[in-house]
């Protein structure tokens, strides 16, 4: 069945598609190139890793169980343009060793654990992480050279942890034996890396078309769109036998307009398209257009009344959908495992928070029609590549498709290689360092059309007697516009009041009060069509979900109380 | 308050031989009266804000207007291998609005309040001189700067009507020249390949040595124009370019103690840089250092004679005595003010004076990093002889005067953004009397008998240092040399030793100076306060002194790596 791309009826707000509900995902990867001789980055770290696993001893000490290394090859571009003109055009280079040591064993190691003071350590070195910088050519004495001092510090900083860890629980009676690290099994993976080189160079001219299209708008003091490109070849080796080569591959663009009420308010609007590829970018001829369209809606909400404060049924149509399920309903999914910490028991002694989702294993946590899969494997939607796909994760683990709700219950969670009670294998999830989704899919097996949402919207909204309802159609990714303070939810981008009889109004100054996964327990109704949103997970690994429009039983719009500042003394240079 | 010099040194003399330096051979082609384009705009855009705040209740007198538009790149290199090669190119502007009037404005100190109201900061602009973004940034930022600073001002008048008469009442801004002045734009071309490779060799010889844990050289080109314009009637561009290298290498003793070793060089033009056999040479006698400081007794605490090297006591004398002569810190009431009433007074021996001069570019051969036509706030940076014959004279003023000194003196400095303050520029020690390097030599032992002491110091080279000025805390000083002698008494060799740190109080420091010798030395180097970090240079004779202190120099734990190092196998595949 093929999926049909539809114009989103809203003024071209963000992203996407929409499309039609399609069954089952196809996966198709590139076969892994049959000659991947070892490069000079490879063989140094296998044969520092070999080395390290016979020899790396301290006197007393245990030796390391488990060794990996990860160098990340990688060229960077950031291209800005504002109004027309070039802001900043920044290329880089850079390659990342990160090296993880591990003592003890599977159950009991030197990982989970917060050591104040860092301890241990070499003559390099290190990040929280375990990383710090290679050289950038293929040279094999200076890569290895490099790789032996932070393996040498690596695996100072775990023994000095482990000690700590074993004195912080020689007098801690266990509740429950969950191994530290989870046993899998070794794969090697060989994908294609991506060249250096930057396809791309024709963006500076593009941020230059899209942010002109700010320029017929003298109430727009500032607006910009910024192209950004991460691109290159992942190495991963372990001592248990995975060996990976897969590429790096994250494009994003934004565009963001800035203006100012009459009472000194601002107003803001932006999007943010995520991509592997900046080739898979819509044409810029539309990212023209949508720009304009952002900078009429600047215009409309700059002289548009603040939005009432309102408790109540809310419609989150498309982005707004998407975000607010990135926001709130994936975070709980995520099978985190936080690290003790040094100190008794009882007390702060214990883990600091655990994964909200792992206590309701079983239980009910979306309204019965509802489904949720988290699904890398998928790499296409409605004609759109999709940007979260991947094959293989940080510890070479292949990316498994996890249901994760059946008929609104909780099946399981998405799990990285810090097993949780009941949940000791890993799903492959493990991205930048920690547990991330990858392709996260919601839908209902009731869903209507987006024209019928619409209308069951409105007639919930008479049912309840109300004068007003909301559909929200696009709220602000944090990293784009900044968090509330406490208590506050997303900021909402766009926004119309809606009265019964279907009339919409446009508003201004309001954000969503906090959400909480629970809000997802009372989903009313959802829409067929469904929209693929894509957003930076890490800071190399795109995540995308396709979720319907939403209505959901009650949610909070606030008033965003900003403290505004009188206008500006001068007027603005645009309107002499 | 803390003050560091960062790093290095153009080597001379001592340690290498001299070092070619070839004087600025950039023709001086700087014409008056040609108008920038960027100026320009920056003028018209000032005059229309300035007209309307000059009115309000509470008026702007001065605005300010300067733009750094800067070009760099950068090439790291390390065991023969690349880390990095960068370019970056950005415009920066600096708006500075000051309400009240010269008497008194915001920028009045707030006694009793740590830094007072947030001034500076630096906001992007287009790299090309499009007219309506550049001035849609500046205008917003005038708005912003002129909000803040009509607080500041209300915040001023209320400290003074609630506290006692202020101890001395200089006015806030003083009135200068304004200047006009357009230089012709600079720019450097660099060959990236082929420096990329000669920073490749340069740093090859290190992986000879298995106990060198890191060795980097990098070099850094940079061209910044700079354009200014104020309400005074100023508009001044300049531009200047600067290349500097580096060769940094560091070994550990084996007790653990690290040992670092840099050397600098720095000119206007890439051909004012030494060619690749002088570096490769440098670079072995560095290891050969090295490998000797390894094997160099340790310290015990001293007090006795020494000889500061050139470039030891230039440094000496920027972190010890520059600091305490920049007329900004005598305007706060919580500085220590070490030479406050001492004008006209002995501060140094008689036979020793110091001269800060951004107008000279080279001194024995070197080129000077501290050289600058005007200042940051678009004064003609001049010579000022801060001690004639061991009297104070005066201080370094920017145009925040001082009690009866009510004139800058074109040493108003701050990093782009920064709001400047009176800072130092080129440092030079002149002696009335000098003798030879041996007979200075001669003196030292002289000096130690005639204490009872085996031998004396001599401190050849030093990495950097830092000073405290303020009143709350010790008025004291550390530096930290990095390559020191015993000269003994007798007829043993001169023995290089580890592990010294140089410690003391500043007014005792200054009266045990005893004799100069005419060997005269350059320190290149970055000074960070609170304007930010400015390019300096400090230059000396070699000094002898009657007494220092010095006390040994804390230890690092970290011990030597496990393992030793990789076999090298000088395997190399494609070189980025």
């Amino acid at each position: 069945m093929a999926s049909k791309a539809l114009p989103h009826k809203t003024s071209g707000r963000v992203s996407i598609v929409v499309a039609i509900v399609i069954g089952v995902s196809v996966a198709v990867w590139e076969a892994p190139s049959p000659h991947a001789q070892d490069t000079p980055v490879l063989a140094a770290m296998a044969d520092e890793l070999a080395r390290s696993m016979k020899e790396l001893r301290l006197r007393d000490q245990p030796a390391p169980y488990f060794i990996e290394y990860e160098v990340e090859d990688r060229a960077a571009t950031r291209v800005t343009s504002r109004f027309g003109a070039l802001v900043e055009d920044l290329t880089g280079r850079s390659r990342v060793l990160r090296v993880g040591v591990r003592v003890g064993t599977y159950d009991f190691d030197s990982s989970l654990f917060n050591a104040p003071g860092g301890g241990g350590g070499g003559v390099v070195s290190l990040t929280a992480d375990g990383s710090t910088n290679a050289p950038l050519d293929d040279d094999y004495d200076a890569m290895r050279r490099q790789i032996w001092l932070a393996t040498d510090a690596a695996y100072k900083r775990a023994v000095s942890v482990f000690a700590r860890k074993k004195a912080a629980f020689q007098n801690r009676a266990s509740a429950e034996t969950v191994p530290d690290f989870s046993r899998e099994t070794p794969a090697e993976t060989v994908l294609k890396g991506l060249p250096l080189a930057f396809v791309n160079r024709d963006w500076p001219e593009r941020t230059k078309q899209i942010s002109a299209a700010f320029n017929g708008f003298p109430m727009i003091e500032n607006g910009e769109a910024s192209a950004a490109d991460t691109r290159g070849t992942r190495y991963y080796l372990n001592s248990e036998g995975s060996k990976v080569v897969a590429p790096i591959q994250i494009a994003s663009l934004r565009v963001a307009a800035e203006a100012r009420a009459d009472d000194g308010s601002t107003v803001r609007d932006v999007f943010t398209l995520v991509e592997q590829n900046l080739q898979d970018m819509p044409p810029v001829a539309e990212l023209v257009t949508r720009a304009r369209q952002m900078a009429e809606r600047v215009k409309a909400v700059r002289t548009a009344p603040i939005g009432e404060e309102y408790t109540g049924p809310l419609l989150l149509e498309g982005q707004a959908s998407a975000e607010l399920v990135a926001q709130a309903l994936i975070p709980p999914m995520l099978a985190r495992r936080p690290p003790e910490t040094a100190g008794r028991g009882g007390r702060g002694g214990g883990p600091a928070q655990v994964t909200p989702f792992h206590r309701r294993l079983g239980l009910r946590v979306l309204t019965e029609p509802f489904s949720v899969s988290d699904t890398p494997s998928l790499r296409e939607f409605g004609g759109r590549p999709v940007a979260g796909a991947y094959v293989v994760d940080d510890y070479g683990v292949k990316a498994k498709d996890v249901v994760l709700v059946e008929k609104g219950r909780l099946v399981t969670l998405l799990t990285g290689r810090a097993p949780l009670r009941g949940l000791l294998q890993s799903s492959g999830h493990t991205r930048g360092g920690d547990v991330q989704a990858g392709v996260f899919q919601v839908q209902s097996s009731d869903a209507v059309s987006a024209g019928d949402l619409r209308k069951k919207y409105l007639a919930v909204l008479k049912t309840q007697d109300r004068s007003f309802g909301y559909i929200v159609r696009g709220i602000a990714n944090p990293n784009d516009a900044g968090g509330g303070g406490p208590g506050a939810g997303p900021l909402i981008l766009d926004a119309v009041k809606v009265t019964p009889d279907g009339k919409e109004h446009v508003v201004r100054g309001v954000r969503l009060g906090s959400v909480a996964s629970s809000a997802f327990r009372d989903l009313l109704d959802a829409s067929r069509e469904r929209t693929l949103y894509n957003y930076r997970g890490t800071t190399t690994d795109p995540v995308s979900v396709i979720v319907p429009s939403l209505i959901f039983e009650e949610l909070e719009v606030q008033q965003t109380r900003e403290i505004t500042q009188k206008p500006p003394v001068v007027s603005s240079p645009s309107t002499n | 308050m803390k003050h560091s010099t960062r790093v290095a040194v153009v080597s001379l003399l001592t340690l290498s031989g001299v070092v070619s330096v070839v004087p600025a051979s950039r023709t001086e082609a700087r014409q008056r009266g040609a108008d920038s384009s960027l100026l320009g705009i920056l003028q018209s855009e000032l005059q229309r804000n300035f007209d309307t705040l000059r009115k309000e209740t509470s008026p702007a007198y001065f605005i300010s207007y300067t733009v750094n538009d800067e070009r760099s790149s950068q090439i790291i290199a390390s065991f023969g291998a690349l880390d990095r090669s960068d370019d970056s190119r950005g415009r920066f502007g600096a708006v500075e609005v000051r309400v009240g009037d010269y008497t008194v404005d915001n920028t009045h100190p707030i006694r009793g309040e740590a830094g007072g109201g947030q001034r500076g900061g630096r906001i992007s602009l287009p790299i090309t001189d499009d007219e309506r973004p550049i001035q849609l940034a500046l205008w917003r930022a005038t708005d912003r700067a002129f909000k803040s600073a009509t607080e500041s001002l209300t915040r001023v008048r209320t400290n003074m009507a609630a506290k006692v008469q202020e101890e001395d009442p200089a006015p806030d801004f003083s009135r200068e020249e304004p200047q006009v002045y357009s230089g012709t734009p600079v720019d450097y071309s660099l060959d990236a390949r082929t420096w990329e490779g000669r920073l490749r060799r340069v740093s090859a010889p290190f992986s000879e040595d298995p106990l060198i844990f890191d060795a980097t050289v990098s070099l850094t080109a940079s061209a910044n124009n700079r354009y200014y314009v104020n309400s005074e009637g100023s508009r001044i561009a300049t531009g200047d370019t600067r290349f500097r290298l580096f060769i940094s290498a560091s070994t550990k003793a084996a007790d653990g103690m690290e040992l670092p070793l840099y050397t600098s060089y720095f000119s206007r033009t890439v051909d004012g840089l030494p060619d690749e056999k002088q570096l490769i040479k440098d670079a072995r006698d560095m290891m050969a250092l090295l490998a000797n400081l390894r094997r160099a007794p340790l310290v015990d605490p001293y007090s006795g004679p020494a000889i500061l090297s050139g470039r030891a006591s230039g440094v000496f004398f920027h972190e010890i005595f520059g600091h305490r002569v920049e007329g900004s810190r005598h305007r706060l009431s919580d500085d220590g003010q070490t030479f406050a009433g001492k004008i006209n007074e002995p501060v140094l021996p008689s036979f020793l004076s110091v001269v800060f001069d951004p107008t000279i570019r080279t001194r024995v051969n070197t080129e000077l990093i501290g050289s600058y036509q005007y200042d940051d706030e678009g004064v003609p940076g001049r010579k000022v002889t801060v001690v004639e014959n061991g009297l104070l004279r005066t201080f370094l003023l920017g145009r925040s005067p001082v009690r009866s000194f009510l004139k800058s003196n074109g040493h108003g400095r701050g990093e782009p953004g920064a709001v400047p303050m009176s800072r130092q520029s080129n440092l030079v020690v002149e002696a009335s009397r000098s003798v030879s390097s041996e007979m200075l030599v001669n003196m030292l032992k002289d000096e130690a008998r005639k204490q009872g002491k085996p031998f004396g110091l001599l401190f050849d080279n030093i990495e950097g240092g830092f000073t405290t000025t303020g009143r709350n805390n010790p008025n004291a000083f550390n530096v930290m040399p990095n390559i020191v002698y015993r000269i003994y008494t007798d007829n043993r060799p001169p023995e290089l030793v580890r592990g010294v740190d140089l410690i003391g109080t500043p007014l005792a420091a200054f009266s045990k100076f005893i004799a100069a010798s005419n060997k005269i030395e350059v320190f290149n180097g970055v000074c960070g306060a609170e304007s930010g970090n400015v390019p300096v240079s400090a230059s000396s004779p070699e000094l002898l002194v009657s007494e220092v202190e010095v006390q040994k120099k804390a230890v690092s734990q970290e011990t030597h790596p496990i393992l030793p190092a990789p076999p090298r196998t000088n395997r190399t595949g494609r070189t980025f």
